[in-house]
């Protein structure tokens, strides 16, 4: 599936990272099957799915520690295929950090610049700025074990950030760390790249992290790439039933489509072309209004009825589950905390959303 | 991505190593079967006559006898004096229990033949006669920190909260030792065992010197070879060489199940 | 078990009288016992140094030989250790199991018999010279295996190499491959990544396995008995001649604790050299 980009042609410069054809087998197993991918200049862009879809691998391809079964990698115009990874404009922030438990702050981030032979001064230099950058003053002259985890990670980040790579590679930077501390981590990173205005590429299994953080999203599974495109498009229109569950919460309602006209299991029909299959609606929680079982309260085109299971209250919204009539479970994301205290669990509710705001996909 | 001739070297490294290992042992095995008198190819064909051979001989059956009971006894003797004090070093401290460790482990690091003879200038001084009573302290000094370290080794891993929980459900202390952690570390110490006695089976030089005028395996061999070219001593090379090589299989197979 | 710290000493107590009465006591009299001396048979007890005056006028040049000879051993076993134990630790993924069972179990394989085995070897009528008759090569056998220098560092080599993988396999354990990826990500190639990330991570392991290798190869004297042949004595030999033979048990001790004296000197200096040259600049 090529997920090369089909924006405004002539007007965007040629891609800095070019796939073509990549796949990568092990024996009998496809981890990455055969894939087009694009990367511009600039890009802050995710490689997202869940574990064993062939994420870690395509950005092991792209930093050369894996090589391709087949396939091309172009980075800035060059085929760096058969280059490894000391020859490629790439530097990667591995999982587990590897950091040089036996030199300090300084030495980690200094290391790659003194491999090069680059002059006692400007590293100096060099590394003082990249310490200011990720903020690490205070702790540059210490070993890796006398950090935390985030502190640990900021020093692989700056190790990597120093050699000006053309695209800096993270695997999976933030799965080590608390929540509290992803939050925070997720802000630097988003200021270190716009700061210094690199091109980064990164693997996570976290949908929200991508979403946070990403410009452009690969959402990748089985070795396949599923869809490629900006958070907004693939939260909005999901081409997947797939996708559409692992990105943000779904509701996925199953019908049939008969004649032009959707039938859902749960009771409502609407106009839909398309040919005769069974197929799904997949709709946001927080796209759908609850309500009262009275026939004035909700306007939107499919309308259902059904009994409040439970509400429950995450903060920023109530999270309302209601059984529809034929079993089937849908919730719903409500920021109107009136209602909560309105309604009572085992009432009658009715629940209803617009054409617009569902997606029709094949089951 | 490292170069195929760099895989290539370290395959060719690795199969050279491992043989160079190897080799001597199974040879040692190869010719206890043959039947040419002299350790060389080609060999004529396969007997056992050798085992024979050794099996008649008086000072084999004494030499086995001996044997026997000395690494049973250093065996026992380094099991529970060296189970005891791993229990102990397991409760302390890292710092503590470092520097316990390397002060247990130096009779390691000494030539056996300088313990050999310090026990054989400590008894004489004494007055003590020599005889397998007297080899047993001496095999025990230096197995005992085998066994030590490998008990540590697994107690320092042990998951104290099934203690705790044992407490919690109503087991003493003693009941908990006995019924939750001596269960969960029998491998590893008959595993120890195993190893102690291996060590001491194969033990020749703190024998020899400590013994007095007994025979064990290992000295038996030493004087059939100062004596004549007999092809039965690689029969009994290679016995010894089962012997220590099975129990430590044995042993590594049990400290392997662990959980 | 309770941190009561009456009870833990109870319990080191068996080991630790062991300890004491077999090995620190007899040890404590052989050294004092070096500072005897013994004439025309008879022992005396008045505090000398004669012993270690003798050991510098007669054997100095056999105490340098074995401690070439150890050294020679120390460098290649644990040279040879340290490949195999990375071989086993980067290179050989799902193998290095096997290997390192290979390794438990020739470590524990015996001692006098692997001696044996490779003076049947290495002899006129072993394998490696009717194997290079057979093939071939050589008309005659060659007597130059045997009973010499060359088969005693064979064979020690080939007794200490497990002993040696052991505690390097332990040190590179601690290094995650995460670091060797970094470190070629940054453009080391295999050396630098070796000198800069490997050797100084796992100094304390290869320090360990240089100590086993040479203080049990300088103490030695059944190697250099059964395969060295008559010009190869080493220390051993002499401190065991002048204990059984010379009945001279003082000069035989002062002899031990000269040798002794002078590997821990070897180890105490090739600490602070590696230590010096491996730290991060």
């Amino acid at each position: 599936m090529s997920a090369a980009r089909e924006d405004s042609p002539s007007a965007s410069p040629p891609p800095l990272v070019r796939l073509r054809g990549i796949a990568k087998n092990y024996g009998n197993v496809a981890a990455v099957r055969p894939l087009d991918l694009d990367i511009h200049s600039g890009d802050f862009y995710a490689l997202l799915g869940p574990s064993g879809c062939g994420k870690t691998t395509l950005l092991r391809i792209i930093g050369g520690f894996t090589e391709p079964s087949a396939g091309t990698v172009e980075i800035d115009g060059l085929d760096v295929t058969r280059l490894g990874p000391e020859q490629r404009p790439t530097n990667m922030v591995f999982q587990g950090y590897g950091l040089f438990p036996h030199m300090t702050v300084r030495q980690n981030i200094a290391y790659g610049l003194r491999i090069g032979h680059v002059d006692r001064a400007e590293i100096r230099e060099r590394v003082g700025a990249i310490i200011g950058l990720v903020r690490l003053e205070q702790l540059a002259d210490r070993r890796p074990d006398a950090l935390s985890g985030g502190q640990q990670q900021r020093v692989a980040l700056a190790r990597a950030l120093i050699m000006r790579p053309r695209v800096l590679l993270l695997d999976e930077p933030l799965a080590a760390l608390d929540l509290q501390l992803r939050k925070a981590m997720q802000e630097e990173l988003r200021r270190i790249h716009q700061s210094i205005g690199g091109t980064f590429v990164f693997v996570t299994h976290d949908q929200g992290e991508a979403m946070a953080l990403a410009n452009r999203i690969a959402v990748m599974d089985a070795g396949v790439c599923v869809q490629e495109g900006g958070p907004e498009d693939i939260y909005a229109a999901p081409k997947t039933r797939f996708i559409s569950t692992f990105i943000g919460d779904a509701n996925v309602l199953p019908g049939r489509r008969q004649g032009g006209r959707v039938a859902l299991d749960a009771g409502a029909t609407f106009p839909d072309a398309g040919a005769d299959e069974a197929i799904v609606v997949v709709v946001r929680p927080e796209a759908i209004a609850l309500g009262r079982d009275r026939p004035s309260d909700l306007a939107g085109a499919i309308r259902l009825t059904g009994r409040l299971a439970d509400s429950v209250f995450l903060g920023p919204y109530v999270k309302y589950r209601v059984t529809l009539e034929n079993g089937a479970e849908v919730v719903v994301h409500s920021q109107d905390v009136r209602l909560r205290h309105e309604l009572v669990p085992g009432e009658r509710v009715q629940v209803s959303w617009g054409l617009a705001q569902q997606r029709v996909l094949v089951s | 991505m490292t170069s195929r001739f760099a895989q290539a070297v370290w395959v060719l490294f690795g199969v050279a190593a491992v043989t160079f290992m190897l080799s001597p042992l199974i040879l040692l095995v190869l010719f206890s079967f043959g039947q040419n008198s002299l350790a060389s190819f080609p060999m004529r064909g396969l007997t056992v006559d050798w085992y024979g051979r050794l099996f008649a001989n008086a000072d084999f059956r004494v030499a086995l006898k001996n044997s026997a009971v000395i690494s049973v006894s250093v065996g026992a003797v380094s099991v529970i004096v060296g189970n005891l004090a791993a229990f102990a070093i397991a409760r302390l401290r890292r710092r503590h229990a470092g520097p316990l460790l390397a002060a247990a482990t130096l009779p390691l690091m000494m030539p056996p033949l300088v313990l050999a003879l310090a026990l054989l200038s400590a008894y004489s001084a004494l007055g003590l006669s020599l005889g397998p009573s007297t080899v047993v302290p001496g095999q025990v000094v230096f197995i005992q920190p085998f066994v030590i370290l490998v008990v540590y080794a697994r107690m320092a891993d042990f998951d104290e909260t099934l203690l705790d929980s044992a407490r919690d459900l109503g087991a003493s202390p003693l009941q908990a030792f006995f019924t939750v952690t001596l269960p969960i570390i029998r491998p590893t110490v008959i595993g120890a065992a195993l190893i102690a006695m291996a060590l001491s089976l194969d033990e020749f030089i703190i024998t020899y010197y400590t013994i007095g005028g007994g025979l064990t395996l290992p000295t038996l061999i030493w004087g059939m070879l100062r004596r004549s070219v007999d092809p039965s001593i690689n029969a009994l090379a290679t016995l010894i060489l089962c012997a220590t090589v099975g129990a430590t299989m044995l042993a590594i197979r049990a400290t392997r199940y662990r959980s | 078990m309770p941190r009561n710290p009456v009870i833990l000493a109870l319990f080191c107590l068996p080991a630790a009288l062991i300890f004491l009465l077999f090995f620190v006591g007899p040890f404590a009299y052989f050294v004092v016992m070096s500072f005897w001396s013994v004439s025309l048979f008879k022992l005396s007890r008045n505090f000398t140094f004669i012993n270690y005056i003798d050991i510098y006028t007669d054997y100095l040049y056999s105490l340098g030989y074995t401690f070439a000879i150890a050294l020679i051993i120390g460098v290649i076993t644990t040279t040879l250790a340290f490949a195999f134990a990375y071989l086993i630790r980067f290179r050989a993924g799902r193998l290095g199991t096997l290997l390192l069972f290979v390794t438990l179990l020739t470590m524990f394989g015996g001692y006098l018999v692997k001696i044996y085995a490779w003076r049947t070897i290495l002899g006129t009528t072993g394998i490696l010279n009717t194997g290079l008759e057979g093939l071939g090569l050589i008309d005659e056998p060659l007597p130059w295996l045997l009973y010499n220098s060359g088969a005693v560092v064979t064979t020690l080599t080939h007794f200490l190499l497990p002993f040696a993988v052991l505690p390097i396999y332990g040190s590179l354990r601690g290094i995650s491959e995460a670091q060797l990826a970094a470190a070629r990500d940054l453009g080391a190639r295999s050396t630098r990544t070796l000198v800069d990330i490997v050797l100084p991570q796992c100094q304390t392991g290869i320090i360990v396995a240089f100590m086993l290798a040479f203080f049990i190869a300088a103490g030695d004297y059944v190697t250099p008995r059964l395969v060295g042949g008559t010009a190869t004595a080493m220390v051993g030999n002499f401190v065991e001649s002048q204990f059984i033979t010379a009945l001279d048990a003082p000069q035989g001790s002062a002899l031990a604790v000269a040798i002794l004296a002078v590997s821990a000197g070897t180890i105490l200096i090739l600490r602070a050299v590696m230590h010096r040259a491996l730290a991060p600049r």
